[in-house]
């Protein structure tokens, strides 16, 4: 922006001086013409005179250069020479001994008696002069007086204070050299104009740059005599900085108003950001640790907006989170796991569906015997050991462990979840249960503890699934004839004297080849129908 | 002036019965572009440079009128006598510094003989000036011989009763410029001889100060 208004102000002001020049530049030649003009117009009145005319046809040559001398200071010229009609000088008032001489220009004289007088320009001894020649007329012209004033740097500057522009007078000699004749400029700029204007400059029409040292100048060089006859040439020059001053101060203004602004807007969105970010980032490292399990952390943002809000919500929920965790653990100690994410997942309440569900029963014989024989402590130990290693296979299968009574293990497979082979997964539990006892035996030997034996009962049977139990309290569970057949067929293990028997519904709906033999019948309580059962001895 | 021309002329006749016949020289003055030219004077001078001097002092009179001296040229013969009537209401001051005839008549009141006639006595060119009126001005041209006349608005003049005879013909003018041919010679007057001399001649702009316009204090003396 600092640029577009630069150059703006950069075309404004060379506009504004080249228009400036322009005027400038009449009003220098017309301050010039009237210069001369009005002193000659004294000198013109002078010569009127009638004693003046009748000394110069009368007196001596003295007496003469005496007499245009006093004229002289009458109109502050700085030199008058009197002519005579032969063009010799009558009197001079710088050199008194060129009288009777020839007078430097005949031209101008003659072409003085063409015109009536002259204006013109001349250079004497080195100096340039303005001059303007009348003739002295009694009442036909009897001599001529030629009135010159000086082109020098005071005369410029008395011009300058009207004009303001710098005024620089030069000529240029027959050589095509340039010298400078006067000028405002101060001494060095004087100097550095001399290199920089060549004679090309002279034929530009209008306006033209020029750089002198580090300030450039709208120039314009035109001829100082137009009738011509002289090579002086005069040089107006008007500085882009003096007019763009105003514009450099406001310019510097404005930059120390923006740089201010910039700096406080920065300041104030760094407060803003940091208000901003500081929450969040708070909250983010909380969700990390969330992520991670730590539910007991606490967001101190006490920032009453949004985000206050949002840390507030966001510590319900870490509060929410841990309570949950927590149910969930100990859901999952207390009841199996998949019953505890089935009991999550849904909405929990009383009541059941029926369901096709494969229960398996295990129980350690002679437990009473046992327990009565050992410590309670060895006994839970064993105990402990014993239902870890069971659970732990039946979970690998697929099984969910309904409940403990004691020693013994009520387990389902087909709820809560089915599964197309929820029956072998119960017998190859069997066995790997059969096959675990057996190295746990060997454990227990080590350890004193005698060995056990166990046996495991295994029906199928639709039977009814879900919550029972109060309101407060419930528990998820099968009931049904099946369970109670699986019990009753754990019981005849002992009675049989095998490990593992299963119920012939179970043995309809084996996929799997296992070794199997059909041991008898059983007639289960309060049924009329017995069932045929068999024993698992291995697999196929 | 032609007035004197002839007297002088008659008198020349009268007083040489040998002689015989005069002749009359008329001359056509134009300038280069083809203007009849007023007021030049046209000079005959006998190469023998043998004349009849006029046996009395010639007086010519130069009037001012409304500021303006009549006539403009006044051609006169060495040894005349000028003298300055003042026609207006106001006083003049009439002055010369020409080398031929330099003098001053200070203020003097209207009136004929108010002023002290003045006699040329050296040929030349004779400007006067009035020191109050700075335009007005005049001519006297002092010539050595008795032949001369000013031509008229129709650029004619006639230099009468010239006895036979070689003559230098010469032709002047106030604003004549030094680059004109202005003599003629020998010209032969005579029963035979040239009796028409025309002179073409180059004259400049007048250096003259302008009149006062409406300039008062005017008005013919009585």
């Amino acid at each position: 922006m600092f640029l577009f208004v630069n150059l703006a102000a950069m075309a404004s002001a060379r506009s504004i001086i080249s228009e400036n020049l322009i005027v400038e530049h009449r009003v220098f030649n017309t301050i010039m013409d009237n210069r001369i003009r009005q002193i000659s117009e004294s000198a013109r009145l002078l010569s009127m005179d009638y004693a003046f005319k009748q000394s110069i046809s009368s007196v001596d040559n003295k007496t003469l250069i005496s007499i245009i001398e006093n004229l002289r200071q009458r109109i502050n010229a700085d030199f008058i020479t009197l002519v005579s009609l032969e063009y010799t000088v009558m009197a001079d008032t710088i050199k008194p001994d060129l009288s009777g001489k020839q007078f430097m220009s005949r031209a101008l004289i003659e072409k003085a008696e063409e015109q009536g007088e002259l204006s013109s320009i001349t250079i004497r001894e080195g100096g340039y002069y303005q001059i303007e020649i009348i003739p002295i007329l009694a009442p036909d012209p009897i001599a001529w007086l030629v009135i010159g004033f000086l082109i020098n740097d005071t005369v410029l500057k008395d011009i300058k204070n009207l004009i303001l522009a710098q005024i620089s007078v030069f000529e240029l000699d027959s050589g095509g050299r340039l010298k400078i004749v006067a000028s405002t400029l101060p001494e060095g700029l004087k100097k550095l104009l001399f290199g920089k204007v060549k004679s090309a400059n002279l034929s530009v029409e209008g306006n033209q740059s020029i750089i002198l040292g580090q300030n450039e100048y709208i120039s314009l060089i035109s001829p100082l005599e137009k009738k011509g006859g002289s090579n002086l040439y005069v040089l107006l020059q008007r500085s882009m900085d003096d007019v763009l001053e105003p514009y450099y101060r406001l310019r510097t203004r404005l930059a120390i108003i923006s740089l201010i602004g910039l700096l406080i807007s920065f300041a104030v969105s760094m407060r803003i950001s940091r208000s901003v970010t500081r929450p969040v980032s708070t909250l983010v490292d909380g969700v990390r640790q969330i992520e991670g399990g730590n539910y007991d952390l606490h967001i101190g943002v006490t920032q009453r907006d949004e985000l206050g809000e949002l840390s507030n919500a966001f510590n319900n929920m870490a509060r929410g989170l841990k309570e949950r965790d927590l149910v969930s653990d100990l859901l999952g100690k207390v009841v199996s796991p998949v019953i505890a994410k089935e009991l999550l997942s849904k909405k929990v309440e009383l009541g059941g569906e029926e369901k096709e569900v494969t229960i398996l029963f295990s129980d350690v014989r002679n437990f009473t015997a046992l327990s009565e024989k050992y410590p309670p402590t060895i006994i839970l130990n064993m105990l402990n050991k014993y239902l870890t290693v069971m659970s732990a296979i039946i979970e690998s299968h697929g099984g969910v462990i309904d409940k403990y009574i004691g020693d013994a293990i009520m387990a389902l497979f087909g709820a809560p979840i089915s599964h197309p082979d929820d029956v072998d997964r119960a017998l190859h539990a069997a066995l790997d249960m059969n096959e675990a006892l057996n190295k746990l035996n060997v454990d227990f030997q080590s350890t004193g503890i005698p060995p056990i034996d166990i046996g495991i009962g295994i029906n199928t049977d639709i039977v009814v699934a879900g919550n029972m139990g109060s309101a407060h309290r419930l528990n998820y569970t099968v009931i049904g004839d099946g369970v109670n057949l699986a019990s009753r067929l754990e019981g005849l293990t002992k009675q049989y004297k095998k490990r593992i028997i299963l119920s012939d519904s179970t043995y309809k709906k084996i996929k799997d080849s296992y070794k199997i033999e059909q041991i008898g019948e059983a007639y289960v309580k309060g049924k009329t129908k017995s069932t045929i059962i068999y024993t698992l001895i291995g697999k196929g | 002036m032609t007035k004197i021309a002839i007297y002088i002329i008659v008198l020349l006749c009268l007083c040489s019965p040998g002689i015989g016949y005069c002749y009359d020289l008329v001359s056509e003055i134009k300038d280069a572009e083809g203007a009849l030219l007023e007021n030049a004077v046209i000079t005959a001078t006998p190469l023998s440079g043998e004349f009849k001097k006029p046996d009395k002092n010639l007086t010519v009179e130069i009037d001012q009128i409304d500021k303006t001296f009549v006539d403009f040229v006044t051609p006169i013969m060495v040894g005349t006598t000028l003298v300055f009537p003042n026609s207006d209401k106001i006083r003049h001051q009439v002055y010369s510094f020409s080398e031929a005839k330099k003098f001053e008549i200070p203020l003097y009141p209207p009136g004929q003989g108010r002023a002290t006639p003045v006699t040329f006595d050296k040929p030349g060119v004779v400007v006067l000036g009035c020191n109050i009126h700075d335009w007005m001005k005049a001519y006297v041209y002092v010539v050595e011989t008795p032949f001369f006349a000013k031509t008229g608005k129709n650029g004619k003049a006639t230099i009468k009763d010239i006895p036979p005879g070689q003559y230098k013909i010469e032709v002047w003018h106030p604003y004549i410029k030094k680059s004109s041919a202005t003599v003629k010679q020998p010209v032969n007057i005579g029963k035979e001889g040239d009796m028409k001399v025309d002179f073409v001649i180059d004259v400049k702009k007048a250096l003259t100060v302008r009149r006062a316009p409406g300039s008062i204090g005017g008005g013919v003396y009585p």
